[in-house]
């Protein structure tokens, strides 16, 4: 056979070698803290600590307000979500036909009407209710936003799909105007049917990475995060098609920085220490937040934060551990209490000897945020964080976790966060 | 004595000093005499035509001459271009002219200082004066014509009327437009400075008012200024053909087109506003066929003339030591308390009894019958100390004024601005330091008013144009009143205030007498009055209108989202129906199956949701502002403003609704009270057979709301 032009040559590179990272070897030595802390977390008689959520109101009140007199924002299916729509339009149809009026009656979010629940550990609305009237100037617009929103989340609901909040902004950009205005309204919409944000179907765009030793199933798709590949998984915004988590993992190791999580992933730090790891490469968005809920309420191992010494790593960790204040009622599924502050923390700056270089002067900005945080409930409620951040303030020193690098760019997994976890020094 | 050097000592005539201080007169540079000169001919015919009660009718021309057409006009030899250029260049332009040939636009300055600098010198000489030569500056001459249809001069008083710069007498006081009382005589000598062309009068006599008048006049004069005299080149008498009324003027002045244009134009314009009852028509003619040529009349809009001003006496608040002596020369009373009732205005004899007293008082000379020639000038002295100190003269009579009058305002304004809104005020008349003065204000609104806040002044019915911000009227208008407390956005609305005071003396301040000082009280009060009065008026009106398109916003803005809400709700709905039909499922409710149902067959659509929508929003809003209304009404009170209402009993069952009862306002208090129809009128044969129910004593009134 002439003539057939010779197949060109195909390059023949070998795929990279897998790094087989086994176990490392002072594995027991070092976790042998951390199965202990998971073992006393199981036990009823473990305490948490005061609640977060109580003092987020202010307290726990004396007596218990009777049921009927409080919202308990529930998980809804997406059938019952879509009835609720039907029925609120109902409603409208009716007043309007009847002439009697066009109002809606939305519970109020403020802080007088967010009651700290004991049996429940969370909060729950009162029975405030702020009207939203069509017929009226100032209110109009946000009465045909809030129907039109409803329309919007009843039609996905009954496809069954998800779109992210953006999406539900373009879909009506004249009478919305702006992304907040159907943001807000989001919210509104979800406290009158009583369910979750996320139960709306609305979803945030993802932000947050995981990799390490979990599996689960993505909407029947079977995920392995330990052979995602370097960079690990993208944690899905629909929490509701995640189901049959396993895990092998002993804690999860939550970390504030994309750098930080890269190095740890590239050393494939979780195959030496059986772990999770999870960033939101900063502030994170509530689909990492709830799935850090999910996995903890689910596996019931200890979560370990990895944050900066700064004000700023607190905050982020105030929004894993409580959230907002104004959407602390609908904290169940996204703050997760009891995390374990490992590092890196005020008092480290002298233990691990950090050189005057890495040690950074803490602005005024820094200093209000300081005492801001200082004042807050998940602080408050933990004496020895108290202790930590007012060692900040007065050192007026701050660090961040690269600052480890200059021992050495793996020194983090290497040798700092085994020494952390064998000593059993997180707070 | 040697070294000592005499001032040789000269008679000036009033001529001559007006001549050399013609900025008192409002002369101060050839542009503002230009308008100047047109103003004083202008009210010379208003004047002239009032006095005889003739609607005025004034026409004034103006043409602009060059200088070589005026010199070609006037004979004058010689050429009229310069050969030696350099002869005539002032500094700046033979710079200029090396930098190449570029023209100076502030040679006008120049050539006005030079104008004013040459002609006092020239004036004294008689010389004709030319003006100074740049080849560009403005050295315009105007022919100005103007016209009027009054009571024209009698022909042997043509001369001195002009030509003679008189101090008037004082006989007593009236409101009159002039400023000086030199009318025309000022124009005559402006001209003759500025050309040296003689005046020309066309004037034709009325003898009886409302007559054509037999003869006319024709007389060319000009002013010999040392001697005070008229100087007469021409001065004939003709029958009067051609049914001439009036007079009419024709002088040759310098001016300034280009910098007083404008005011002429303007003083026209707010002088048709202030005059309505007068007809004025003006028309400039450019020297350059290719500058812009002027021309427009304002009509007559009303036969309704004010009276004309009365003279009054002096009021002994406002004498001095001059004036009581002329007062008293001219007397002819017999007895001093005479004098003082009759030479004087408001002094009652009461009062002048305590006078005569008070100057008696370690004076045995006064008493009440001497003669009023006896006093003698140190008693004079006394007299006038002690008449401008007393308070218990009534006040001078306001009836010796003669203000503009509502109704001319208004139509003047009217033509001028058609305003949407147009309110006026005027105050009693009041007065200060013994002189009587009324105001009257007037506030336009919107329509062709200007941007912002206007003020139009006038003071004794002629228009004020300069020098408006130190006058009282402008500083009460800007500072002096609250515009936002009435509603009104000084800078997006559009307002003209117009301010008119009439006196028998203006209390005018600045050389040029053109604007009225902020430093008399009574005047600045009475200003403000009248103008709150307006703003009062204006405020209401705005208010009403405020609330009315409040109540349209209002629904707008609720309305814009019908169509959104409405659809929202119906496409629930039907995806409802939709989804539940297709699955099977029963309606949970009623209502639901009924809704149900109608979407299914259509009768239930988005439109028609959004149809019932609007009624609902329209009930409600109507609902809310009768509560609105309600709510006021309760806070003002009940006003005390009974009236009986007459309800006729049904017939039959119904109520005729043709003869229903317009009670006004949507809110009232109702007290019944049944009174038997027999006591007003007959009853019909019908209401006879009625059986009389027992009276049932009316309940006790107790207020209701009906809405």
């Amino acid at each position: 056979m002439s003539g057939t032009a010779p197949s060109p040559k195909r390059q023949k590179t070998a795929p990279p070698k897998k790094k087989q990272v086994p176990l490392a070897k002072d594995a027991d030595i070092v976790l042998k803290k951390v199965r202990e802390l998971k073992a006393a977390m199981a036990k009823p008689s473990y305490k948490k600590g005061p609640s977060v959520a109580a003092a987020l109101v202010g307290g726990a009140p004396d007596a218990p307000l009777p049921k009927d007199q409080v919202m308990e924002v529930k998980n809804m299916s997406n059938p019952d979500v879509q009835e609720k729509m039907e029925k609120f339009a109902l409603d409208i149809a009716k007043q309007v036909i009847e002439g009697r009026g066009f109002t809606f009656a939305v519970p109020s979010r403020a802080a007088s009407n967010q009651h700290y629940d004991k049996s429940l550990d969370r909060i729950v609305l009162g029975n405030n209710q702020s009207s939203r009237n069509f017929v009226n100037v100032s209110q109009a617009r946000k009465t045909a936003i809030t129907t039109r929103v409803m329309q919007l989340i009843h039609t996905i609901l009954g496809k069954g799909i998800h779109i992210t909040k953006r999406d539900l902004f373009y879909t009506d950009v004249k009478l919305f105007v702006d992304q907040s205005e159907s943001d807000g309204v989001l919210d509104d919409v979800a406290t009158m049917a009583g369910c979750t944000r996320s139960n709306l179907n609305v979803v945030a765009s993802d932000k947050g990475l995981v990799v390490g030793r979990v599996q689960f199933l993505e909407d029947g798709d079977s995920i392995d995060c330990t052979r995602m590949g370097v960079g690990g998984k993208a944690i899905p915004p629909y929490i509701d098609k995640i189901t049959d988590i396993t895990s092998d993992a002993e804690f999860i190791l939550l970390v504030e920085k994309d750098a930080v999580y890269m190095r740890l992933a590239e050393d494939r730090f979780y195959h030496r220490y059986p772990c999770i790891i999870i960033t939101a490469k900063g502030q994170p968005d509530v689909a990492t937040r709830m799935f850090l809920t999910r996995l903890k309420a689910e596996l019931g191992i200890p979560v370990m934060g990895l944050f900066d010494s700064d004000p700023y790593g607190l905050k982020i960790m105030s929004v894993y551990m409580q959230g907002s204040k104004n959407m602390s009622y609908d904290s169940a599924n996204l703050t997760t209490s009891d995390i374990k502050w490992l590092g890196i923390r005020p008092s480290d700056l002298d233990r691990y000897d950090l050189p005057e270089q890495c040690r950074l002067d803490m602005t005024k900005e820094d200093i209000k945020t300081g005492e801001l945080m200082l004042q807050e409930p998940f602080v408050k409620n933990n004496p020895l964080w108290v202790e930590e951040l007012t060692t900040m303030m007065e050192t007026k020193q701050k660090a961040e976790i690269q600052a480890l690098s200059s021992f050495g760019f793996q020194y983090i997994s290497t040798d700092y966060l085994p020494r952390k976890l064998r000593e059993g020094d997180w707070v | 004595m040697p070294g000592h050097k005499v001032e040789k000592q000269r008679q000036k005539s009033p001529a001559e000093f007006f001549a050399e201080n013609a900025a008192i007169a409002g002369f101060d540079n050839p542009g503002k005499s230009l308008y100047t000169t047109i103003r004083e001919l202008v009210e010379n015919g208003l004047d002239a035509a009032e006095s005889v009660r003739t609607l005025p009718s004034i026409s004034v021309t103006v043409r602009e001459m060059s200088m070589s057409e005026f010199n070609k006009m006037r004979g004058v030899a010689g050429s009229n271009s310069r050969q030696d250029k350099d002869l005539f260049a002032s500094k700046k332009e033979k710079q200029a002219r090396k930098k190449k040939g570029f023209e100076l636009e502030d040679s006008d300055e120049e050539e006005e200082e030079e104008a004013a600098a040459s002609s006092s010198g020239q004036a004294a000489a008689g010389k004709k004066r030319k003006a100074p030569s740049t080849a560009d500056a403005a050295d315009m001459y105007y022919a100005v014509t103007v016209k009027d249809n009054g009571c024209g001069m009698a022909h042997s008083a043509v001369p001195n009327l002009l030509g003679i710069v008189l101090s008037g007498s004082k006989y007593g006081v009236r409101q009159t437009r002039g400023k000086f009382g030199l009318g025309a005589k000022m124009a005559l000598i402006w001209s003759k400075k500025s050309t040296g062309v003689p005046v020309r009068v066309k004037s034709a006599h009325m003898l009886a008012p409302g007559t054509t008048p037999p003869f006319v006049s024709t007389c060319v004069l000009d002013i010999d200024i040392y001697k005070n005299q008229p100087r007469t080149e021409l001065h004939e008498k003709e029958a009067n053909d051609e049914g001439f009324v009036g007079t009419e003027f024709e002088l040759v002045v310098g001016g300034n087109w280009k910098k007083y244009g404008q005011h002429i134009k303007r003083y026209l314009q707010q002088l048709a506003i202030i005059t309505p009852y007068a007809a004025f028509s003006f028309s400039f003619v450019p020297a350059v066929s290719s500058a812009k040529a002027v021309s427009f009349s304002y009509p007559r809009r009303s036969d309704n003339m004010p009276e004309e001003s009365r003279e009054i006496a002096h009021h002994p608040s406002s004498v001095n030591n001059l004036l009581v002596q002329q007062i008293i020369d001219v007397s002819k009373q017999k007895t001093l308390l005479n004098f003082l009732l009759n030479d004087f205005s408001g002094i009652r004899r009461a009062v002048a009894n305590r006078v005569i007293t008070e100057l008696s008082n370690g004076d045995e000379d006064w008493s009440a019958d001497m003669s009023p020639k006896e006093i003698d000038p140190k008693q004079i002295t006394r007299l006038c100390q002690i008449l401008t100190s007393v308070k218990e003269f009534a006040p001078p009579d306001g009836k010796c004024l003669s203000p503009a009058g509502e109704y001319n305002m208004r139509l003047g304004i009217e033509q001028m601005y058609s305003p949407d809104l147009l309110f006026t005020q005027s105050e009693n008349a009041s007065s200060y330091e013994g002189h009587p003065f009324a105001i009257e204000a007037a506030v336009a609104f919107g329509g062709k008013c200007r941007e912002k806040l206007n003020v139009t002044r006038f003071a004794n019915r002629i228009p004020l144009l300069f020098e408006g911000g130190g006058d009282v009227s402008s500083k009460v208008v800007n500072k002096g009143i609250d515009w936002k407390a009435y509603s009104v956005d000084k800078e997006a609305h559009r307002v003209e205030v117009f301010v008119s005071v009439v006196s028998t003396k203006i209390p005018y301040k600045g050389t040029g007498k053109e604007y009225i000082g902020d430093d008399i009280e009574p005047i600045k009060a009475s200003i403000k009055k009248a103008i709150q009065g307006c703003c009062r008026q204006l405020k209401e009106v705005l208010g009403k209108k405020k609330h009315l398109s409040d109540i349209k916003t209002r629904r707008n803005k609720i309305v814009k989202y019908v169509p959104d809400a409405s659809k929202a709700v119906f496409e629930m709905l039907k995806a409802m129906t939709d989804r539940k039909a297709a699955n099977n499922v029963e309606p949970s409710s009623a209502f639901e199956r009924t809704i149900t149902d109608d979407i299914k067959a259509k009768k239930f659509t988005a439109k028609s949701f959004a149809a019932k929508l609007s009624e609902l929003v329209d009930t409600e809003l109507s609902k809310a502002e009768d509560q609105d209304i309600f709510d006021k009404e309760k806070k003002q009170g009940i006003s005390a403003n009974e009236q009986d209402i007459f309800i006729r009993a049904m017939q039959d069952g119904k109520f005729d609704w043709s003869k229903g009862v317009d009670l006004g306002k949507t809110v009232f208090v109702p007290a019944a009270k049944c009174v038997e129809a027999s006591k007003f009128r007959e009853l019909t044969e019908e209401e006879k057979k009625l059986r009389v129910v027992e009276e049932v004593p009316p309940p006790k009134s107790d207020p209701m709301e009906v809405s």
